[in-house]
C-alpha cells in the first residue's frame, strides 16, 4: 500500500461518525492553548514550584520542629508546635530586631520618598545637564549593598573616614561622631547611607512620573493664581500617587533585604540598636545552629513581606497592570 | 473688563544658533468687551501670542498692556486672567466642584462659603451642577469642556485666553458650544481673546478677527471686513470656504492676460491698477457663475472636471477648454443645480465681484464693487 493510500485511508476512518465522537475529547484538547503552550510554562513554573515555593513550604514546616542543627529533624506531626513563634515573643532581641525593622521600614521609606521627589522636581526644572545628575544620582543604585557597606564603613569611620575628614576640614570637627560605633546613632546611620543609595531609585521614577503630567497642568495651575511650592503641593504631587505607592512598596522590600549591608559592615551581630529580622535570622540559624528558631523568623519575614506587597499587587490587578 | 494692547511685541526663540521669530513686531488693541479672534495656520505665532498675554512665555520686545498697566514681567498668578486650553487642563484628581474652586481658592482671599456659592451659581449656569462630585476622567469630551470653562468664568477675571477650545470636540457639539460661547461671552462682556485655526469659528465668533501668518498681523477687523475686503492674498485665502481662486496674470493695457484666457477690464478697474502690471486676479467660489455656454466677451469655455455635492450646494472644479495645467477654478452653485463631470459649459467672472492683488507684495489693489444689501422690511 502506498503511502498516499494510507493517508486516505486514515483520513476516511477519523472523519466516519463513531471515530469522531471516540477521538473528539482528546483531540480538542491537544489541540487547546492551554496543551500547545505547556513547554513554555511547565518548567519555569515547576521549577519555580519547587524551589521557591517548596522552600518556603519547607522552611514553615521547619519552623515548627525544634531542629538545632545536632540530630536530623523530625518531620512527624505529632512533633510540631509553634514552640519557636512563643519563643520569639519571649526573646528582647527579637523585639528590639522588630522595632528596628519597622522603624527601617518606615522612615527609611519616607525619608527616600521626599528625597527623591525633591530631587526629581529639581532635576525637572533644570534646563541644562538633566541627563548628568540622573546619572549621578541614579549611580548608587546600580552597585551592590557589599559594595556600598564597605563604602560607607571608610565613610563612617571615626578617625580616617571621609565625613569626620569632612567636618574637621571645615572647622566643625565637633560634630564628628562615632556613626557606627554609637547605638543611638547606628540605625540612623544605616538610614542616610540605604537613603543615599536608594534616593536616586526614588528620583528616577518620580522623574519618570512626572513627565507624563502634561505641561497645560502647570500652565493652568500658574494661571490659576498659584505659586510654585503650591502648584506643587496641590496639582502636580497628588497625581503622583501611583509612582509614590510602587516606590514605597520596592524601597520596603529592599528594607527588609538590608542584611547584606548590615552583614557586610557588622558581621551577624549588629547589637541592638541596628539589628534586624533578617540578620536575626541569618545568625540564628547559621551562627548559632538554632534552625527551627531561624526558620521561625523566617516564616516571619516572609509573611511581613506578603503583608505589604499583597495590597499592592491587589491594587494592580484591579488597575488591570497585572 | 479691560481693554488689552499689544505695543511692538515680539517674540524669538533660540534654536541652537538659529533665532526663530514668532512673533513679530504685533501692534493692535483689543477693547474693553470685545471677542478678538486670533486666526491663522499652525506656526504663525497665534498661541504664543495668547501665551505671552497669560505669563506662561516671556516678551522677548516690546509692552501688552492690560488696562494701561505694562504686565510684562509680571507673573501669571498676578495678571487676574484666566485661560481654557485645547487640552482642558482639568486636574485629574480634583472633582469637578475642586478644579472650578482652585483658582478662587488660590487668587482670592473669599471664604469657602462664598466659595461654594460662587461655583454653585456657575456650574447651574452652565448647566454642569450635576457633575461638581465627579472627577474629570468621569466626564466626556463635552462635559470636560464646560468644567475648564467654567473654571474660567467663576474667577470673573480681567480676560479670558482660549487656546482653541472646541477643537476636540466633534463636529455637532462644536457648533453647539460655539453659539454657547457666544452666549457667555455676550452675558459677561469680558474682554476675550479666541485663538483657533478654524476660519469658520472666526467668522462666526469675532467681533473682530486678527489674521496672523509668519507672526506677522496680516489684518485686523470685522469678519465682514475680512472676507469683502481682504488687506491681502493672504487673507483673502485664509477666511473663506472654500478658498478664493487665484489666477496669475499680467496687465496689458485693458486686457488682463492669464495663462488659458484673458479677461478685459473696465475703465475704473484699469484706473485703479495704475501702473503694476504683475497682478494676481481674485475671485470666490460663490461668485463665479456657470452658464450654459460661453456667449459673453470675458465668459471662459470650461470643462467641469470634479463636482462636489454638499445638498445645499455644489462645488464644481472647472478647467478651462486647452488648458495644459491641472490647475481649476472652483465654482459654487446651488445644490439643485444638475451639472455632471465632463459637460462643457462657460464660466462668468463678474467684474464687480473681483478682486486684483500686486503680485509683488500681495496687497490688495480693488475689491469687488459690489455694496452691501440692506433687508428692508416689507412695509404694511
Amino acid at each position: 500500500m502506498s503511502v498516499l493510500t494510507k493517508i486516505r485511508n486514515t483520513m476516511e476512518r477519523s472523519s466516519s461518525p463513531d471515530y469522531r465522537s471516540e477521538n473528539d475529547g482528546m483531540r480538542s484538547y491537544l489541540k487547546s492553548d492551554f496543551f500547545r503552550s505547556m513547554p513554555f510554562w511547565l518548567p519555569p513554573t515547576l521549577l519555580m514550584g519547587l524551589f521557591v515555593y517548596g522552600g518556603i513550604l519547607w522552611n514553615f514546616v521547619l519552623s515548627l520542629t525544634d531542629f538545632s542543627g545536632v540530630v536530623r529533624p523530625e518531620y512527624s506531626v505529632s512533633n510540631f508546635d509553634f514552640e519557636m513563634y512563643f519563643r520569639m515573643l519571649e526573646d528582647p532581641s527579637f523585639w528590639s530586631a522588630a522595632r528596628n525593622t519597622i522603624v527601617l521600614l518606615v522612615v527609611f521609606t519616607l525619608v527616600c520618598l521626599v528625597v527623591g521627589l525633591c530631587l526629581a522636581i529639581i532635576v525637572d526644572n533644570l534646563l541644562k545637564g538633566q541627563g548628568v545628575f540622573r546619572t549621578v544620582f541614579l549611580l548608587p543604585f546600580a552597585l551592590s549593598f557589599v559594595v556600598t557597606g564597605v563604602f560607607w564603613q571608610w565613610m563612617y569611620n571615626p578617625e580616617m573616614g571621609t565625613i569626620n575628614t569632612l567636618f574637621d576640614i571645615v572647622g566643625m570637627g565637633f560634630l564628628g561622631q562615632d556613626w557606627l560605633g554609637d547605638p543611638a546613632l547606628r540605625l540612623w546611620s544605616v538610614m542616610f547611607a540605604l537613603m543615599w543609595q536608594f534616593g536616586g531609585y526614588a528620583m528616577i521614577i518620580y522623574l519618570a512620573s512626572l513627565r507624563t503630567i502634561p505641561q497645560e497642568h502647570y500652565e493652568a495651575a500658574k494661571v490659576d493664581g498659584a505659586g510654585f511650592f503650591k502648584m506643587y503641593w496641590k496639582v502636580i504631587i497628588p497625581q503622583l500617587s501611583s509612582a509614590s505607592v510602587s516606590i514605597a512598596v520596592v524601597l520596603m522590600v529592599f528594607s527588609l533585604k538590608a542584611f547584606s549591608w548590615l552583614y557586610v559592615v557588622f558581621g551577624s551581630n549588629p547589637g541592638p540598636a541596628a539589628d534586624i529580622l533578617g540578620v536575626m535570622m541569618y545568625r540564628e540559624a547559621f551562627a548559632a545552629n538554632q534552625w527551627a528558631y531561624g526558620a521561625a523568623l523566617g516564616t516571619v519575614l516572609f509573611v511581613t513581606t506578603v503583608v505589604i506587597l499583597a495590597p499592592y499587587l491587589r491594587y494592580q490587578y484591579k488597575r488591570g497592570e497585572l | 473688563m479691560a481693554q488689552l494692547t499689544f505695543d511692538d511685541v515680539r517674540k524669538t526663540f533660540q534654536e541652537g544658533n538659529n533665532e526663530i521669530v514668532a512673533v513679530d513686531d504685533l501692534n493692535m488693541e483689543v477693547r474693553d468687551g470685545e471677542f478678538l479672534v486670533v486666526v491663522g495656520p499652525s506656526g504663525c505665532g497665534k498661541t504664543t501670542t495668547l501665551r505671552m498675554v497669560a505669563g506662561l512665555e516671556t516678551i522677548t520686545e516690546g509692552q501688552i498692556e492690560l488696562d494701561g498697566r505694562s504686565i510684562r514681567g509680571m507673573s501669571p498668578q498676578d495678571r487676574n486672567i484666566a485661560m481654557v486650553f485645547q487640552s482642558y487642563a482639568l486636574y485629574p484628581h480634583m472633582t469637578v466642584f475642586d478644579n472650578m474652586a482652585f483658582g478662587l481658592r488660590e487668587s482670592t482671599d473669599l471664604s469657602e462659603d462664598e466659595i461654594d456659592d460662587l461655583v454653585t451659581e456657575t456650574s447651574e449656569m452652565l448647566d454642569i451642577k450635576e457633575l461638581l462630585n465627579r472627577k474629570p476622567s468621569e466626564l466626556s469630551g463635552g462635559q470636560q469642556q464646560r468644567v475648564a470653562l467654567g473654571r474660567a468664568i467663576v474667577r470673573d477675571p480681567d480676560a479670558f485666553l482660549m487656546d482653541e477650545p472646541l477643537s476636540n470636540l466633534d463636529a455637532k457639539l462644536r457648533a453647539e458650544m460655539r453659539t454657547e460661547l457666544q452666549r457667555l461671552q455676550e452675558e459677561f462682556e469680558t474682554t476675550t481673546i479666541y485663538v483657533t485655526h478654524d476660519q469658520t469659528e472666526a467668522m462666526t465668533m469675532g467681533d473682530r478677527i486678527a489674521i496672523l501668518d509668519h507672526g506677522e498681523l496680516q489684518q485686523i477687523g470685522t469678519p465682514m471686513e475680512c472676507y469683502y475686503e481682504p488687506a491681502n492674498e493672504f487673507v483673502a485665502g485664509f477666511i473663506g470656504e472654500p478658498s478664493m481662486n487665484f489666477l496669475r496674470g499680467t496687465s496689458d493695457g485693458g486686457v488682463l492676460r492669464m495663462e488659458d484666457f484673458s479677461y478685459e477690464l473696465s475703465q475704473s478697474t484699469v484706473e485703479s491698477i495704475g501702473s503694476t502690471t504683475e497682478i494676481t486676479l481674485g475671485v470666490r467660489p460663490e461668485d463665479v457663475e456657470v452658464v450654459p455656454e460661453a456667449t459673453q466677451t470675458n465668459d471662459v469655455a470650461v470643462e467641469v472636471d470634479v463636482v462636489e455635492p454638499f445638498g445645499k450646494e455644489n462645488n464644481l472644479y472647472l478647467k478651462p477648454e486647452g488648458s495644459d495645467t491641472d490647475d481649476t477654478i472652483i465654482a459654487t452653485v446651488g445644490g439643485r443645480k444638475s451639472v455632471n463631470e465632463g459637460e462643457r459649459v462657460g464660466m462668468r467672472l463678474p467684474e464687480e465681484h473681483l478682486y486684483l492683488f500686486d503680485r509683488s507684495d500681495g496687497t490688495a489693489i480693488r475689491h469687488p464693487t459690489v455694496e452691501a444689501e440692506e433687508i428692508t422690511p416689507v412695509a404694511e
